[in-house]
């Protein structure tokens, strides 16, 4: 069966687009070669000529760009073959410089050029009137109104190309190309080519022949003027009805020029699509007898003579009007003044100047109807149509703008991009699908232009700004006009990044081949290798990649940000639209679903630790990169979609895990901080953010960022590879950067009118307090030292906790209203009784003080001996020239070492059962130590002190986990100090009980307590931190105190109201994270803050640990992995922006009818929560639960 | 008469369909279509003139039938609307990619619906789908519409010209979905 347009049987009438009869009539008139290069409205054009010109048996080809195309016809009209070429309107403009000279040369077989305009801009960025460009550059324009003139035309176009030697610009409009109507088809005549004749005097527009070329143009155009008078005068010059078109039945008789100028007093003046548009109109209003219609179907040249006669026949004197209708600039209207001037005729011209017709956009009934009454009256004494009463003012329905499609591979390329550029540069977009890119959420694009321009805007704004650009542009628009303004950034060397998103097709104008990928039955041939070229051009760093690989094209983006001067990215992935339509195979298979339960849920909210903070971008991108980072770029062999997602690579189980976990770093924290929450936000620059969720949940932020143990950093995932995230580091950095800042303050509870007393105003009591003004108690802090601190004061050495730092803390504490009571004992000043007669509840926080013993009896000029408190509450001196020996293997003999050295001694060194790398301090704690000088004399005990300044020690053996590991007997060796400093533990002071206080059960490891509760013996009395048995770290006693307050508000106003405030879960009793995703990730050691240089440290006294620049501490931020859940993202549809998701019930679901199961969403969720659909239970949304899935 | 709806949904496949019945029947027929960015999950309309004429425009209020794919489509139609128009409108909505991605919530349904049914002289409210297929939802309703009787042509053309593909070849099912819109759905009106 022959393709339908070329169904020869005598008189067939077939429904055909505006754009298949202009094929129609090229067909007609035999021509021999076609070309072009789509461009909505003119597409159909070409693929219908490219589909069948096979049959046809004539050359056709997409060419690379529209100049091509036309040099291609040009040169077939040398060659004596009628020739057509297509584009849209901004495409006649690419062809300007031939277009300019072929009128001179002349053509020899007819050409015409089709080029299809759009009035409204529909799909373009400009609507020019190329009737302009034709009239500058000598060329006839044909401007037809309806399908059925365009294919008559055309075929008439073509005989008029030849006699004038001109080519013939065939001029349409998106309403005529996309307009399907009748079209009855004439013969066929025969493709011919009567061979190239030289003629060098013509075809060779050198200056001499040019200049006698340009004087036989007049004469040419002459030709055209006649062609364009004798249609006007033709009855049936234009259709007056689609079926009557060659002459047929069914003329509506109207008025038309059929009955000659002059006729009426009112003329019309019409061409192109309204000239349809007028015909109808007076049908309707029933005026035909009254005006007449001229319909120019060629319109440039003018007929001019036609038209005089026309204008004098309704000169002003005789009451006469005439109204030009033609969309775009008024060119006819200005041309027909211009003659009526040139013959001095008086006439009355309304049209555009004369504010009767709009001058932009595409003409509706409506404005023509509008046009006819206000400049012919036409319309007025009829009553008026309702139609034309008050417009029905338009609802306001909410805009539905196309938007790129589900699993188009663009939507990666652009969220990588911003991902790992973020918002700052500058990106230029190009034409093609693509542009949708520019638009929410992808925001891939700043600045458009055309063709080509995606490369040439970025390397402007390059070399002006000095910052690196991106520049976008598909693989057709590559090889149209992307490769020279490559080659020049390429020569020049300029800081941008020339992606091409090679989706393998030219998709937007409806699947046409490109250089890139010749098609050939829809398979690709003759493809030609984009990196290659761009390396043949002399670009260095060329990489291609998979967008929907996505960990591939988040890696590429990032080499391309980290290397200065031009890298070319080609982004190759074939179009899934086009996959599906050319081979009948979908490009993925399955989809994807959203398990609810992971999706922007958080693991800690369960046990009341959320943050309730938004989401905002910037995390939301730091969220997808460590999403990323874990999922690591996939093995080529492996697909994306439901494969790569498949249980083998996977592991099993995935899909059963309903509760979003929690990061290890957050479990193991005794604050249980939502350290991935503060690192996602250093990471996106959002510091007060960041501080919020520090500050509420610290209570004293300042001292803990700089003395916490770190738990979190031994959990972290990365601990046992490239090192632990800087959690602590990265805390202090927040601190120190938000210093200036406003204060972080919490929300108080309106008073509730109980009162609370904390004795000890060390972390415990502190934390206590913090609390319990949270909760709208009336709080004093009692202690028996005269400032509050305690040990954070008098325990650990400014070097690690300078006083201005602490001091921060304690205003923070004061501003929440506690009041602090210093020099008061319990037990001596203050008693246990007296404190429970006038306060609701007391909180017990003496920490530990009394030193545990040594049996080290002194010896007359042996060491003094000291212990490690007392050594630390003196500030400095004493110490001066001697030698220190320290017993004990914790921070606190760390601490009394580092000190000594600050303080003057000569020599230290720290005495511990342990090895070295065993020693319970903290291990950055120790190496400093050793830095700073101190000797480290691991496995040895102590025996006894001798005479002359001597310690004799005995060498450890290995530990029995119980008690002091054995000694090796003869192993006593002798160790000179002048001090010695025992830091081997603190006991209770039990003095604080006095005789008439209530009794309390103490313990051996101290006041026994409920851990989770603080409860005591006595109902009213609480009690926390270092003086009931826990892990004695600063950090751990703050949890304490938040768990005694909560105890305490659970007994005083019961555990509803204090469930309001949630304590932190000690760390088992977190839901953990689901590492199963973590595949690998890229290496990135540990950063490390500054610090004071070790030779430093023993001259200044200062803070030995710095805090990071700002630079650092993004970087480091950004190593954390995010490996828990969390609330605050929305990056799906914030950042990527799928069709395929739709919100329903307040829920993000995918539509399983518009996934195509790419799975790229599941690359980049931060929480893992869109994973494949098991087989056979795709689960349709709420939305469409009418629909029943075969 | 006006056909709208959602980019994919086969709102240009309907025109054609319509044309080429009206064409088989004898009569003059254009059928015009706005396309090109709008394919990609954009609004898409067609407008089907029979009759004398050169132009495939609908005037304001002029349209005698309104085959709407989508609800907010149909509101969104209703300028060429009036109260001869009959309309045909599927109760299935399509939530626009910006409102969900700014967390706008689509408009209720039937409030869309009064606002057409205020409109227009006849409003018939189509529960669709389609068994399984979505892509026949265009085809189904045509049958619905054909089962109306008010249309100027033989169903067996249009049903004939819904089950023919440009290049003659067969569309297959849609045949079946077309003679599963008819007869006239129990919808209202």
């Amino acid at each position: 069966m022959p393709d339908p347009l070329l169904d020869d049987r005598p008189g067939h009438v077939a429904l055909l687009l505006g754009n298949e009869a202009v094929v129609r009539g090229a067909l007609e008139a035999g021509v021999a070669y076609a070309t072009g290069y789509p461009g909505t409205p003119s597409s159909e054009i070409t693929d219908t000529f490219a589909r069948i010109a096979p049959e046809l048996g004539i050359p056709f080809e997409y060419a690379v760009n529209e100049k091509v195309a036309l040099e291609l016809a040009f040169a077939a009209s040398l060659a004596g073959a009628r020739a057509i070429c297509a584009m849209k309107h901004l495409g006649l403009m690419v062809a300007g410089d031939p277009l300019s000279t072929i009128p001179y040369v002349g053509v020899v077989g007819g050409l015409v050029i089709v080029s299809a305009a759009d009035p409204s801009c529909l799909t373009s960025p400009n609507e020019a009137d190329q009737r302009h460009l034709a009239r500058m550059l000598h060329i006839p324009v044909i401007d037809p109104p309806t399908p059925a003139d365009a294919q008559r035309l055309t075929r008439e176009a073509f005989a008029l190309s030849e006699e004038a030697q001109l080519p013939v610009l065939l001029r349409i409009t998106t309403r005529v190309a996309h307009t399907r109507a009748p079209v009855r088809f004439q013969p066929r005549l025969a493709p011919r080519v009567s061979g190239f004749v030289r003629d060098p005097s013509r075809f060779i527009p050198i200056p001499v022949n040019a200049r006698r070329l340009r004087l036989e143009i007049p004469e040419r155009l002459a030709v055209a003027r006649r062609w364009n008078q004798t249609w006007m005068q033709r009855a049936d010059a234009v259709s007056s009805g689609s079926l009557d078109s060659s002459g047929g039945s069914g003329s509506s008789g109207r008025s038309g020029s059929s009955e000659g100028p002059g006729s009426g007093r009112r003329v019309v003046i019409a061409a192109g699509a309204p000239a349809a548009t007028v015909a109808d109109l007076l049908d309707e209003l029933g005026a035909t007898d009254d005006v007449t219609l001229i319909t120019l179907p060629g319109v440039w040249p003018l007929p001019e003579d036609a038209l005089a006669q026309l204008l004098e026949a309704h000169r002003l004197e005789e009451s006469g009007r005439v109204l030009v209708v033609e969309e775009l600039s008024p060119f006819l209207e200005d041309a027909l003044h211009a003659l009526a001037s040139r013959r001095g005729i008086r006439v009355d011209i309304r049209g555009k100047r004369t504010g009767d017709l709009p001058e932009p956009f595409e003409y509706s009934p409506e404005i023509i109807r509008a046009g006819l009454r206000s400049a012919l009256g036409l319309g007025m004494g009829l009553g008026g149509p309702a139609r034309d009463a008050p417009e029905v003012e338009a609802p306001a329905v909410p805009g539905r703008p196309p938007v790129l499609c589900p699993s188009c591979p663009h939507r990666s390329s652009f969220f990588a991009a911003r991902t790992v550029f973020g918002d700052e540069p500058l990106m230029f977009g190009d034409i093609g699908c693509y542009t949708l890119g520019a638009g929410a959420p992808l925001n891939g694009t700043d600045a458009l232009l055309c063709m080509g321009a995606g490369f040439s805007m970025a390397a402007g704004a390059s070399r002006v700004t000095g910052r690196k650009t991106l520049g976008f542009l598909g693989d057709s628009t590559f090889f149209h006009a992307g490769m020279p303004p490559l080659l020049g950034a390429i020569k020049e060397d300029v800081d941008m990044v020339a992606v091409v998103l090679d989706n393998c097709v030219t998709a937007m104008t409806g699947f046409q081949d490109s250089p890139g990928v010749a098609l050939v039955g829809g398979k690709p041939e003759r493809q030609v290798d984009i990196a290659g070229v761009a390396r043949a051009l002399g670009a260095e760093h060329v990489e291609v990649f998979d967008p929907t690989n996505l960990p591939a094209a988040v890696s590429a983006f990032e080499r391309a940000r980290d290397r200065r001067g031009l890298s070319v990215l080609v982004a190759r992935s074939p179009c899934p639209v086009y996959t599906e339509k050319a081979t009948g195979q979908p490009a993925h298979t399955g989809a994807f679903q959203i398990t609810g339960s992971l999706c922007a849920t958080c693991g800690r909210e369960s046990s009341g630790m959320g943050c309730g903070q938004s989401p905002t971008i910037s995390a939301q991108r730091v969220g997808c990169l460590s999403r990323v980072a874990q999922i690591g770029e996939r093995p080529s062999d492996v697909k994306g979609g439901a494969e790569l997602f498949g249980a083998e690579l996977l592991g099993a189980g995935t899909l059963e895990l309903e509760t979003p976990g929690v990061a290890a770093c957050s479990a193991a924290c005794p604050l249980g901080v939502c350290i991935q929450g503060y690192a996602a936000r250093i990471a996106a620059g959002e510091l007060d953010a960041a501080r919020e969720l520090i500050a509420s949940r610290i209570p004293l932020p300042e001292s803990v960022c700089r003395v916490c143990h770190r738990p979190c950093e031994v959990a972290c995932v990365r601990a046992g590879t490239d090192g632990a995230v800087a959690v602590n580091d990265l805390k202090r950095f927040v601190m120190e950067q938000t210093v200036d800042a406003p204060p972080w303050r919490p929300t108080l509870e309106a008073p509730n009118g109980r009162a609370v007393a904390v004795v000890g105003a060390g972390p415990a009591g502190l934390a206590a307090a913090w609390d319990l003004r949270q909760r709208g108690y009336d709080v004093t802090v009692y202690d028996a030292a005269a400032q509050p601190g305690g040990l954070l004061r008098s325990g650990i050495p400014r070097f690690r906790l300078p006083l201005d730092a602490l001091e921060r803390d304690l205003a923070g504490l004061e501003a929440l209203g506690v009041t602090f009571v210093g020099g008061r004992r319990l037990g001596q000043e203050l008693s246990l009784t007296a404190l429970l007669a006038d306060h609701d509840a007391v909180f017990l926080a003496l920490g530990a003080h009394r030193p545990a013993a040594l049996e080290l009896p002194a010896v007359p000029g042996g060491p003094d001996v000291q212990d490690a408190l007392s050594f630390l509450a003196r500030d400095q001196g004493g110490v001066e020239g001697a030698g220190v020996l320290v017993i004990g293997g914790g921070n606190a003999a760390v601490d009394v070492a580092r000190a000594a050295l600050r303080r003057g001694a000569l020599e230290v060194a720290i005495v511990c059962p342990e090895p070295r790398d065993d020693m319970p301090a903290l291990a950055c704690e120790l190496a400093a130590a050793e830095e700073e000088g101190v000797e480290i004399l691991d496995r040895r005990l102590p025996r006894r002190l001798l005479e002359r300044r001597g310690v004799e020690c005995l060498r450890a053996g290995a530990p029995t986990g119980d008690g002091l590991p054995p000694t090796e007997p003869g192993s006593e060796h002798v160790i000179h100090a002048d001090l010695v400093v025992t830091a081997i533990g603190q006991r209770l002071d039990q003095t604080f009980l006095g005789p008439a206080d209530p009794p309390l059960d103490i313990g051996r490891e101290g006041l026994t307590a409920d851990p989770d509760t603080g409860r005591t013996a006595h109902s009213r009395i609480f009690a926390g931190g270092d003086m009931i048995a826990g892990g004695r770290t600063v950090t751990g006693a703050m949890a304490a105190g938040l768990r005694g307050a909560w105890g305490l508000d659970a007994a005083l106003r019961g555990p509803e109201i204090a469930d309001r405030r949630r304590p932190p879960p000690k760390s088992g009793d977190w839901p953990g994270p689901d590492l199963s995703w973590i595949r690998a990730w890229k290496t990135s050691r540990r950063l490390h803050p500054p610090t004071l240089e070790p030779a430093e440290r023993r001259r200044n006294s200062g803070e030995v640990v710095g805090a990071f620049e700002p630079a650092s501490a993004r970087a480091e931020a950004a190593r954390c992995l995010g490996c828990g859940g969390c609330r605050t993202c929305r990056a799906c549809l914030d950042l990527f922006g799928c069709p395929a998701f739709v919100v329903s019930e307040g829920e993000i679901r995918i539509d399983p009818l518009l996934c195509n199961g790419c799975g790229v969403c599941a690359e980049l969720c931060p929480n893992g929560a869109i994973q494949p659909c098991p087989n056979g239970a795709i689960q349709p949304c709420p939305d469409y639960a009418r629909v029943v899935l075969a | 008469m006006l056909i709208v709806g959602v980019g994919g949904q086969g709102v240009l496949t309907a025109g054609r369909a319509l044309g080429e019945a009206a064409l088989a029947a004898g009569l003059d027929v254009r059928v015009g279509q706005l396309h090109g960015m709008s394919q990609r999950g954009g609004s898409v309309a067609s407008t089907v003139v029979i009759g004398a004429g050169r132009g495939a425009f609908i005037p304001e209020g002029g349209a005698d039938v309104l085959l709407a794919l989508e609800p907010l489509e149909a509101l969104r139609a209703r300028p060429r609307v009036g109260p001869s128009t009959i309309a045909l409108v599927s109760r299935r909505p399509i939530t626009p990619t910006p409102m969900t991605l700014q967390g706008v919530a689509y408009p209720d349904v039937d409030g869309v619906l009064a606002e057409i049914r205020a409109a227009v002289g006849r409003l018939v409210v189509l529960d669709g789908p389609v068994g399984g297929d979505l892509r026949g939802l265009n085809v189904w309703m045509l049958g619905a519409l054909a089962s109306l009787g008010v249309l100027p042509l033989p169903v067996n053309q249009l049903r004939a010209a819904c089950a023919c593909r440009p290049d003659g070849s067969e569309r297959r099912g849609a045949g079946s979905a077309f003679d599963a819109g008819w007869p006239a759905p129990s919808g209202g009106s």
